[in-house]
Formats: C-alpha cells, sequence, structure tokens
C-alpha cells in the first residue's frame, strides 16, 4: 500500500500547485511531492505482485530520469532565451543528458521492441480517459444556468479601481 | 484470446484506470467554489469500476475489486513510465531548439539599458 501512498500524495501535490481560487494550497505542493516520492521509491520488503513489476520498472526509469532532469534544468539555465547563454550550465547540461540516454539504454536493454510496442497502448487507455473527461466537463459546463448580468460599478468602486491603475502605471495623485 | 492481445487489452485498461484515477484526486483535492466535480467524479468512477470488472473477467488471477485496481494502476503506471522517453526525445528537440537560438533585441528593454 506504500507506493500507493505515494502514488496519491504525488498526484495530490500536483493538483494543489494549479492556479485558480484554490491558489492558497500551492504552498503544499513541494512537501506533498517530496514525501510521496519517498514514500513510493524507498524500498519496502513487504511489495508482491502486482507492485513488485511495478517497483523493477521504476528502478530502471530512475536513475536516467533523474539525470535528465538535472540536465534539462542545467541547460534551461544557460540557454538565451531570457537572458545572455551561460556556457558552463549549458555544455554541462548537455553532457549529463547525453549520459541520461546512455543510461536508458543501460538499464532498459532488456526491453524488446515488441514489448514496448505492447505497453505504450497505455497510451491509448490514457487519451480515451483525457477525451471522456473533457467532454464531461464541457457537458457540465454547458448545463449550467447562466448567472444574472453583473451590476454596474459603484462611484465608490470605480473611485477605487482608478486609484489602482493611477497608483500602478505612475500617474495621478501620489 | 491472443496473450499479446490481452496484454495489449490490459494497457489499455491500466492507462484509462491511472488516468482516470487522477484526475478524480486532482478535482477533489484541487476543489473550490467555482468547480462542479460531481457529475464527472460519479461517471468516472463508474468507467473506473466496469474496468476493473473487465479485468476480472479476463484474469484468472485478479478475483477482487482491490487487487484489480492494484493491477490496473500498475500496469497503467509501467506504461505511463515505459511512454516517456518517447515524450523526452520531444522535448530535448525544443531544448536543442533553445539552447541555439539567439537573445532577440527588444527596442524597449534597449531603452532601459540607456537609462
Amino acid at each position: 500500500m506504500q507506493i500507493w501512498l505515494g502514488f496519491f500524495l504525488i498526484v495530490s501535490g500536483i493538483s494543489f500547485g494549479r492556479m485558480g481560487p484554490s491558489f492558497k494550497r500551492n504552498q503544499y505542493t513541494l512537501p506533498f511531492i517530496i514525501l510521496g516520492t519517498l514514500c513510493m521509491f524507498l524500498p519496502n520488503s513487504n511489495t508482491g505482485e502486482p507492485e513488485l513489476a511495478l517497483l523493477n520498472v521504476i528502478y530502471d526509469f530512475l536513475p536516467w530520469f533523474t539525470t535528465g532532469f538535472l540536465g534539462y534544468c542545467l541547460v534551461l539555465m544557460g540557454a538565451p532565451t531570457y537572458w545572455k547563454a551561460r556556457v558552463p550550465q549549458l555544455i554541462s547540461g548537455w553532457i549529463i543528458i547525453l549520459v541520461s540516454i546512455y543510461l536508458y539504454f543501460e538499464y532498459n536493454s532488456h526491453l524488446s521492441p515488441k514489448s514496448v510496442i505492447i505497453i505504450s497502448s497505455s497510451l491509448l487507455g490514457i487519451l480515451i480517459s483525457l477525451i471522456f473527461f473533457a467532454f464531461l466537463v464541457r457537458y457540465v459546463e454547458n448545463s449550467t444556468p447562466l448567472e444574472d448580468e453583473t451590476p454596474e460599478l459603484t462611484d465608490k468602486e470605480k473611485e477605487f479601481v482608478r486609484d489602482i491603475i493611477s497608483k500602478n502605471i505612475g500617474v495621478g495623485n501620489e | 484470446m491472443n496473450a499479446d492481445l490481452i496484454e495489449v487489452l490490459y494497457f489499455i485498461l491500466g492507462g484509462f484506470i491511472i488516468s482516470n484515477i487522477s484526475l478524480i484526486i486532482f478535482q477533489i483535492v484541487s476543489y473550490h467554489p467555482y468547480s462542479r466535480p460531481l457529475i464527472p467524479l460519479f461517471i468516472q468512477s463508474i468507467s473506473v469500476l466496469v474496468c476493473l470488472v473487465i479485468i476480472i473477467e479476463l484474469n484468472v488471477e485478479v478475483t477482487d475489486l482491490l487487487y484489480s485496481l492494484r493491477f490496473g494502476l500498475s500496469q497503467g503506471l509501467i506504461g505511463f513510465v515505459t511512454i516517456l522517453p518517447f515524450f523526452y526525445v520531444l522535448m530535448l528537440y525544443f531544448l536543442f531548439r533553445a539552447s541555439t537560438r539567439s537573445r532577440q533585441l527588444d527596442p524597449l528593454l534597449a531603452l532601459l539599458d540607456d537609462e
């Protein structure tokens, strides 16, 4: 059960991180993800089937993924997208990414193309569920009655909005 | 039925189950006064339940709903982890483009530098 508790915590943590009216919960994102990751990946002697097969796949996945993630972050830090290129980060990031590709083949050499194709069919299930969810949300949104038109701002509210905008663009009364 | 075909079916069902369970958790955890999660939650739970019953029917080793759920989630997560490298390669392409792209000159930022 430890592995599923970890999965629940990771998904909850990612969900906490969303924007919108529930944004105050995003302070729990990182602690939940760290706790979930620890629960999921720390060895547990009580693990049996079917989770054992999953753990073996995860242990083959973690080395290349963590290395690749580190390289990815370094390349993003060094990329000249928003600022001048930082060559040391860029080069070291790409070297680490190449190492991660090597690690992928090293740890997943037992996977045959046929088994990869069979396992990849789960993508179809994921896509079906996402399309299904989008239709459900669309149905619920369409069936929700429209609310009454919002009343016009009062003079006091208008003045308040004007003050905020003036303060932000640096004009008007200081 | 062909063993490979049954394996494919397990992974499709697993992918469907793990994605739906993740969306169910997401809707509950990120609830806010403007969301209307009741109907999606209900229908998604029913669809997951149907998948669990299909797994029980297909696999003689799976006898109860809880084991079926663990089996489906495991298959789905194995599938997810296995398809990640394809997306990783796709991301590397964009990362390579970001690495080689030079920063465009912004006239507004240049004005700031002049001050």
